[in-house]
């Protein structure tokens, strides 16, 4: 039996046996688990004056809820990518640097974007409208694991990035290369990321807000 | 939705819509990919004319009107309108190949070297000089 199966397994018996909970968080701290390790174990069980400890609802994923969080995930890396490209083309063009000639297919690349955006962006405010209606209808359904797997990573990448546009910008300042062209790019990266994370913080946030 | 939905939706309408003004349509695009045929053709021209002038020994002054078993004979009108290129030889020997572009927008990288102006839509281009025959020994 795993440690925290077995962690369980006493607190189930415990409170079975009419312990109450601080009781059995005293007899575990004195035998050396941690609290993280003494809270997981004590969430995993209510005590409901029944003389039998209740399980609690625990997260449960499907097969179409990791789908629709897939999809959104993949939506959401290709409408920010791609708003980022398109931006940077238009800021080259608005904000062009001394000598520099368009690159090779300009327009090329922008109408992809375009495309990109033009279907996708619709696709993803759909999916994430679909998310948010399923989650405000079932609570429980914030606890979904796929749902706080999205969340996590998206804060993640996000952060990631937020910090890649700050080294870049301490770069160029110290190599010289600071130019409107260059501020404006980094700009629009930190603000799109900067939305993103306002955006999804709250799949990790609402986990524990939901019963 | 959250207002930072809003505002991300937002940003990203107004970028596309930016794009939309900045490179145009479906028509737009098309007239690019016209003057791209064009320019293409322009391209052909020069390399045609060097050929005539190094290779088939053609002289400077018909080099815009002559043609040659020697080299492959390009085509000399626009496809689209049926116009035929302006094509001339400089006293100074320089190749200047004109087409009636539509567009102003930059063409793709093999065709916009230092020789093409997109604002005449001319390619203006001093060719290789004559290779030189082998002194006798």
């Amino acid at each position: 039996m795993r440690p925290a199966a077995r962690l369980s397994a006493f607190v189930q018996d415990g409170l079975r046996h009419g312990h109450s909970a601080e009781e059995l968080r005293e007899a575990l701290r004195a035998n050396g688990w941690s609290e993280p390790e003494i809270d997981t174990a004590l969430g995993d069980w209510s005590d409901q004056g029944l003389r039998l400890p209740v399980p609690r609802a625990q997260p449960s994923g499907n097969a179409t809820e990791a789908v629709l969080y897939a999809l959104l995930f993949f939506a959401l890396l290709a409408v920010t990518w791609n708003v980022v490209a398109l931006a940077f083309w238009l800021i080259e063009i608005w904000l062009p640097e001394p000598g520099a000639r368009r690159g090779y297919g300009a327009t090329r690349a922008m109408r992809w974007s375009m495309a990109v955006l033009i279907v996708l962006l619709p696709l993803f405010l759909l999916l994430y409208r679909r998310a948010e209606k399923a989650a405000r209808s079932d609570p429980g359904l914030r606890r979904a694991p796929w749902r706080r797997r999205f969340g996590a990573v998206t804060l993640f990448l996000a952060a990631l990035v937020l910090l890649g546009d700050a080294i870049a910008v301490v770069f160029a300042a110290l190599i010289g290369d600071i130019t409107a062209q260059f501020i404006a790019k980094a700009g629009f990266v930190a603000l799109v990321a900067a939305l993103v994370m306002m955006w999804f913080r709250h799949f990790l946030t609402d986990v524990d807000d939901a019963p | 939705m959250r207002p930072e939905a809003y505002a991300l939706a937002a940003l990203a309408v107004a970028v596309i819509i930016a794009a939309f003004w900045t490179v145009g349509g479906p028509g737009t695009a098309q007239a690019e990919r016209r003057d791209t045929t064009r320019l293409s053709d322009l391209n052909a021209l020069y390399l045609h004319m060097v050929c005539l002038r190094n290779t088939a020994g053609i002289a400077s002054e018909e080099l815009t009107t002559a043609r040659s078993d020697l080299c492959q004979s390009p085509r000399r009108d626009d496809p689209y309108t049926g116009a035929p290129y302006q094509l001339e030889v400089t006293p100074t020997g320089t190749f200047r190949l004109c087409a009636e572009l539509e567009t102003r927008a930059p063409p793709p990288g093999w065709l916009a070297g230092p020789h093409f102006d997109p604002e005449t839509g001319c390619i203006t281009r001093t060719p290789p000089d004559r290779p030189q025959p082998a002194p006798d020994r």
